[in-house]
């Protein structure tokens, strides 16, 4: 049986100790603004073993048609259909932590 | 089927490498030959590139220099570059794309002349630093296995004093694993802000993982980086050494699918595309691009050539089907199968391949540690220290 398989628990741990952590005078500022429009785009080049996440909002301005439509030939629904908004796109191979909007 | 639009375009500008580092995986002989990505090449390559239905105007587009060390060419070959892509946009029709470029280089070779083209050009710069030379050069040396930390420092000097802004991508290696306060503070003396954490699967001599016989120290290194990293973010929340790593869980771990959508662009066919200096090309993964492969047409993950063919055959070829259709099936069991998706996208093929030789698989050790153990390290972490407050604050009701 796979670790993951094994901890279960691990959904649960998590949502319970980021609901304590916003709610802690002393470790709620690590957390993001939940408020913020802004989209971090997490990524690592390809030096860094193929580990380049890329995030979008969900909360939209308008624009989720759009991005849907982006991927060609898209007769059927992605896996994890990308959300709308003002993407950021992140720093190249190198990893950036900078957000930057796309043009 | 999702296919693109594309993002990023890795160019393999050269193969030609001045280091030796033992943990590479471009092989020695490829390292050694100067071939380098004629530039007559571009025309041809980026206007197939441009005018496909995959190049979106919606999407900037990074041309990234990689694959090999980029500064072994001179500033001539890239000005030439830059220049040459600028031509074939304007030539597109009924489109506006836009693109800009970055590089990710060993640092032996950054002097005034390579700044005033990352400035010039607003380069996104990526440097590769292990840290303190006790570690630095026990695995990053030049040919002739002198280490290169000197060298390394003394550039992170001077992009600092152009104002470069750049990343550090940090590969992790048992000497790494042995000091994580001396790693820390290395890049803290140094002023450095964003740091990557490149744990690789396998380091030169050993024979077998070195990440899969280091797990435990894996996980000390881990958890004491991260109480470093925390006791100084919550001294210094506006100016912190930034461990990506860290900084994109903790938002993983704030945010699931439900309220802001995490997608994997090695995932998405031609969202990454990878060029060797032959035109030959590979999608998912860059590090696919020189990945052999047993499982499907020829011994490579090449899926063609963007000299004498296009992106549209390529995605029509029966090898893309087969690659595309394993990695989305592995896609769906670690979605299916694994707690931690949300905190990852299943965004490890090549590891998947490397490690279990198919694509149709789940957990691999280098997911293990890069994304379950980091997850397991900061809730660990935060609970402690949740723990202790509340534990402080009955104290204080108790006092009261």
């Amino acid at each position: 049986m796979s670790q993951s398989l094994k901890s279960k628990k691990f959904h649960t741990l998590r949502q319970q100790v980021i609901e304590e952590v916003e709610n802690s005078s002393q470790l709620s500022s690590i957390l993001h603004d939940k408020n913020s429009s802004d989209a971090i785009i997490c990524e690592y080049g390809p030096a860094f073993e193929s580990f380049r996440p890329r995030e979008e909002h969900l909360p939209t301005f308008g624009r989720q048609n759009k991005l849907r439509l982006q991927g060609v030939d898209s007769d059927s629904k992605p896996l994890n259909q990308p959300a709308a908004v003002q993407p950021h796109l992140s720093g190249p191979a190198c990893d950036s932590f900078e957000t930057r909007q796309t043009k | 089927m999702r296919i693109g639009p594309i993002e990023y375009i890795y160019v393999q500008s050269t193969s030609l490498c001045n280091l030796n580092c033992n943990y590479c995986y471009l092989s020695e002989a490829e390292r050694k030959q100067a071939n380098n990505f004629p530039l007559d090449a571009i025309e041809p390559v980026f206007t197939k590139l441009f005018m496909s239905p995959f190049a979106s105007e919606e999407k900037r587009i990074g041309i990234v220099w990689h694959i090999g060390e980029p500064l072994l060419l001179p500033v001539s070959y890239y000005q030439q570059f830059i220049q040459k892509v600028q031509e074939v946009l304007k030539t597109i029709p009924n489109k506006r794309l836009s693109v800009d470029f970055g590089l990710q280089t060993n640092g032996v070779n950054i002097n005034d002349e390579w700044c005033d083209f990352f400035k010039t050009y607003d380069i996104q710069l990526g440097l590769s630093c292990d840290g303190p030379s006790a570690i630095q050069d026990k695995h990053r040396i030049n040919w002739n296995k002198i280490g290169t930390s000197n060298k390394v420092t003394q550039a992170i000097k001077t992009l600092q004093a152009r104002g470069i802004d750049f990343n550090i991508l940090a590969t992790i290696t048992p000497e790494t694993l042995q000091d994580p306060r001396g790693f820390f503070s290395y890049f803290v003396e140094h002023n450095i802000d964003k740091v990557g954490l490149n744990f690789v699967r396998k380091v030169a001599a050993q024979e077998q993982s070195f990440l899969e016989n280091n797990l435990q120290k894996c996980r000390n290194f881990l958890e004491d980086l991260f109480t470093l990293y925390l006791e100084e973010r919550l001294k210094n929340p506006t100016q912190h050494l930034r461990i990506q790593n860290f900084e994109n869980m903790l938002y993983y771990l704030q945010f699931n699918n439900q309220d802001r959508v995490l997608f994997n662009r090695l995932t998405i066919p031609l969202s990454t595309i990878s060029i060797d200096h032959q035109g030959n090309v590979s999608t998912f993964d860059p590090q696919l691009l020189s990945t052999p492969n047993a499982h499907y047409e020829g011994q490579d993950f090449l899926l063609g050539n963007l000299l004498t063919g296009d992106l549209d055959q390529m995605i029509h070829s029966s090898k893309f089907q087969a690659i595309h259709d394993d990695i989305q099936a592995g896609l769906t069991q670690c979605q299916t199968e694994c707690e931690y998706f949300d905190c990852c996208n299943a965004c490890l093929p090549a590891s998947k391949y490397g490690e279990h030789r198919t694509f149709r698989t789940t957990e691999t050790t280098q997911c293990r540690v890069t994304v379950q153990m980091v997850a397991d390290t900061i809730l660990k972490d935060l609970q402690q220290r949740l723990s202790a407050e509340s534990k402080l604050k009955s104290l204080k009701l108790a006092c009261c």
